[in-house]
């Protein structure tokens, strides 16, 4: 039996449940391999709804750069009042979940998985679109506008790269994309789904610790070029303040680098090869920070840096 | 199945053919940071996906080695002129000295220690430099108890890297039920180039790393014991390895010692290990003991009942008036031997 | 604070062999790779590097080659202000007291 990478949407959802539950589901993504596992029906839902796109396959084909296993956390919250939590694999302090909510946990264990196993590239907390002629690098903490941004720049045209993480290759300074579903949270659901329209928006997970939570779909093109990495050309550090004008300040390189670099999650941790690189992606991109009070401000804002930067 | 991929870790034996099981392993070897020494075991006979996962490995590795050594330094400036000299411990010295069991070696704590006498100026002037001990632990009746029975200082977190430096005045816990002749190690430790810093002789290593596992821990990180006393005996020249047993029986060390040599030469199949055991007329642990050990490390995540052996083992042998728990354990032996027996046949 | 004890006798050197220094607008980027941290560096801090990575300097010697290099003078740069630079410098590692060298 052939054993291909497929678009998980052609799968039978009885394939892809029994494979979710042997932890044999691999799904890749730009440059990472994911090896899943959960017995949640809930997390299969979710994968047919936001992951629909995404090429797996229902055998490991190899070792995976990340595993992440939703599972109880003890044995009792198997059968009684049963929790979950995502298990990446090291000790990570979890808070146990409702099953309705396992994808929350599935996409959160993900992200941390990602974030602190995977050393091949600098890892940047931000959010990356771009298009043939470059990149946007968006660097906001969670809440900053920059899932949000980087929705409204999908429908300007751009491409997703990942809405969580710019992955600064060390040798040639590129960022690669890594197009997982772009996380929103409560306001945002409403103001994306008005521009996005509804059928890329995932269902709207209620009452979770965070408020609600909705995903916007990653496209099939997105997913088509998630092995072509960009160079960037703007770098933007979004800061949102209700009712405010909008303004753009530019940075200097120096400034860029040092706010950067504690967005980091192994900037320190790889060292000179990872110092290069960020000098090389910053000489090669403008840098604002740009304060507004509302979306369609902080998209005028970026259409207009965008062109002068040449995208 | 664990002692197959140990034995993959260290080199010797092949990668796992069927690629669940290599997705396992390579899990199993990242959970018990051991990653990196596979990385470098296997460097240069792997490609695709396997070669970047054990990259990760290799590049986190690099990182702990480089802040060992800029941490090192500052401990050399910080205690500029006071005249002493500490003895790196542990991965710091292993580091230091290059040896085979440094390679792909993780290290987040530095470990020093010092005589008794230079404990207060080295406390003094590291503190100075922007070491702190925690909150948890900067009150009198923890510094004055960590003092008083411990064989190290609370840790000393730095107040702007954040990294961490245990200070030991002795090797051992000084309620330690194995009394370690510390003075004979310290004396025959040597200096490092620029005579800053000290490590322990190379068969001292070997032998603290033995006491560390088998008479002072529980025995924590089992996989990462196991292939880190691998590569100390490895270090040894066959001469040096004769020596062992002869060492540790100067030092105080020979259960702990016998017990290490037995558990390479029972899972990883180490014949040297093997030879020096049956050298020394030296007993290893008991038979619950080492029943406990093998537990912990066959089936490293769900050994509960092992764990708590091993927990009220390392107990016992720390505080003496816990004896009476060793009495209870005693009496359970005969349900060991049979149980041991049976993960025997497991095992094969 | 100080990485350490030192006096006015302490002589300094700094190995810019273990650092990458980036020139950038009015600041020096200075990476050290062993530590692995960034500093930026203003034009006073990146003079003192200079001079003590040419040859090993205490307080005094450092000071008139420091102000030499920045084209200053005593008034506008005091002794204070050099010696307070070697010191910061110290205690990120970039410069050490020459008898603590490896």
């Amino acid at each position: 039996m052939k054993n291909e990478f497929q678009r998980l949407g052609d799968y039978h959802r009885e394939d892809i449940d029994v494979a979710l539950r042997s932890g044999s589901l691999e799904m890749e993504l730009g440059p990472f391999s994911m090896r899943l596992e959960g017995r949640e029906a809930d997390i299969v839902d979710f994968l047919f709804d936001a992951y629909r796109d995404a090429p797996v396959r229902l055998k490991l084909g190899d070792v995976t750069d990340v595993a992440i296993n939703v599972r109880p956390p003890n044995i009792i919250r198997k059968y009684i009042r049963r929790q979950v939590i995502a298990d990446p694999g090291f000790i990570v302090p979890a808070v146990p979940l409702p099953p309705y909510l396992s994808p929350l946990a599935f996409e959160m264990g993900l992200n941390l998985a990602i974030a602190l196993k995977c050393c091949r590239f600098t890892t940047f907390h931000s959010a990356v679109v771009g298009n043939e002629r470059g990149a946007i690098l968006i660097s906001a903490h969670s809440g900053g506008g920059k899932s949000t941004l980087a929705s409204a720049l999908m429908v300007e045209g751009y491409r997703l790269f990942s809405d969580e993480f710019g992955l600064l290759d060390m040798e040639t300074g590129m960022l690669h994309p890594y197009p997982r579903p772009v996380s929103l949270k409560e306001k945002s659901i409403d103001i994306v789904r008005e521009f996005t329209g509804e059928k890329w928006l995932t269902k709207t997970f209620g009452g979770t610790p965070k408020g609600d939570i909705a995903y916007r779909r990653v496209r099939p093109s997105d997913i088509q070029l998630s092995k072509t990495p960009m160079a960037a050309k703007l770098i933007l550090f979004p800061v949102f303040q209700e009712d405010t004008p909008p303004s753009v300040r530019e940075l200097s390189k120096s400034e860029t680098i040092m706010k950067l670099i504690p967005s980091s999650t192994n900037y320190h941790l790889l060292g000179t090869a990872s110092f290069e690189a960020l000098i090389k992606m910053v000489a090669g991109a403008q840098t604002f920070e740009i304060t507004y009070g509302n979306t369609q401000d902080s998209l005028e804002i970026t259409r207009d840096l965008a062109a002068k930067a040449g995208l | 199945m664990i002692r197959d991929w140990l034995k993959t870790i260290i080199g010797q034996a092949p990668m796992p053919e069927n690629i669940a099981e290599r997705a396992k392993m390579i899990e199993f070897a990242d959970t018990h940071h051991v990653l990196g020494q596979m990385a470098v075991t296997w460097e240069g006979k792997t490609e695709g996906k396997l070669k970047e996962v054990l990259e990760n490995g290799l590049l986190r590795t690099g990182f702990d080695h480089r802040m060992l050594r800029f941490e090192k330094d500052r401990i050399t400036r910080a205690l500029l002129g006071s005249g002493i000299a500490p003895i790196l411990l542990k991965g710091g010295a292993y580091v230091a000295v290059g040896s085979k069991a440094a390679k792909g070696r993780r290290v987040s704590d530095i470990d020093i220690m010092v005589s008794e006498e230079q404990l207060d100026q080295t406390e003094g002037l590291l503190r100075a430099a922007g070491w702190e001990f925690d909150e948890t632990t900067n009150n009198d009746y923890d510094i004055a108890y960590y003092r008083k029975y411990m064989h190290e200082l609370p840790p000393l977190r730095h107040n702007k890297r954040q990294t961490v430096v245990d200070v030991h005045h002795h090797l051992l816990p000084r309620t330690s039920r194995i009394k370690l002749q510390s003075n004979l190690m310290l004396d025959a430790a040597m200096p490092l180039a620029g005579g800053k810093l000290k490590v322990l002789a190379p068969v001292d290593r070997f032998i603290h790393s033995a006491v560390h596992s088998f008479a002072d821990g529980s025995f924590d990180t089992p996989a990462r014991t196991l292939v880190e006393l691998y590569y100390l005996l490895r270090d040894l020249s066959t001469e040096e390895q004769k020596n062992i047993n002869i060492r540790a029986a100067d030092v105080g060390a020979t259960q702990p010692v016998a017990t290490a040599l037995w558990i390479l030469a029972d899972v990883l199949d180490d014949t040297v290990a093997d030879t020096l055991l049956k050298a020394s007329n030296a007993k290893p642990s008991g038979l619950i003991v080492r029943y406990a050990l093998k537990q912990k490390l066959m089936h490293i995540n769900k050994a509960y009942s092992a764990k708590t052996i091993l927990l009220i083992r390392s107990h016992y042998l720390r505080m003496p008036w816990h004896l009476l728990l060793a009495h209870l354990l005693r009496k359970a032996i005969r349900n060991v031997r049979t149980l041991l027996k049976r993960a025997d046949q497991e095992d094969s | 604070m100080s990485a350490g004890p030192y006096s006015e006798q302490t002589t300094w050197t700094a190995d810019i062999s273990k650092m990458l220094l980036q020139p950038s607008e009015s600041v020096t980027i200075a990476f050290h790779k062993i530590s692995g941290d960034t500093h930026i560096l203003n034009f006073l801090s990146a003079a003192t590097l200079k001079i003590l990575a040419k040859g090993d300097e205490n307080f005094a010697t450092a000071f008139p080659k420091i102000l030499d290099e920045i084209q200053m003078t005593e008034h506008d740069c005091p002794a204070s202000l050099v010696k307070r630079t070697i010191l910061e410098l110290d205690e990120l590692g970039l410069v050490i007291p020459v008898e603590t060298k490896a």
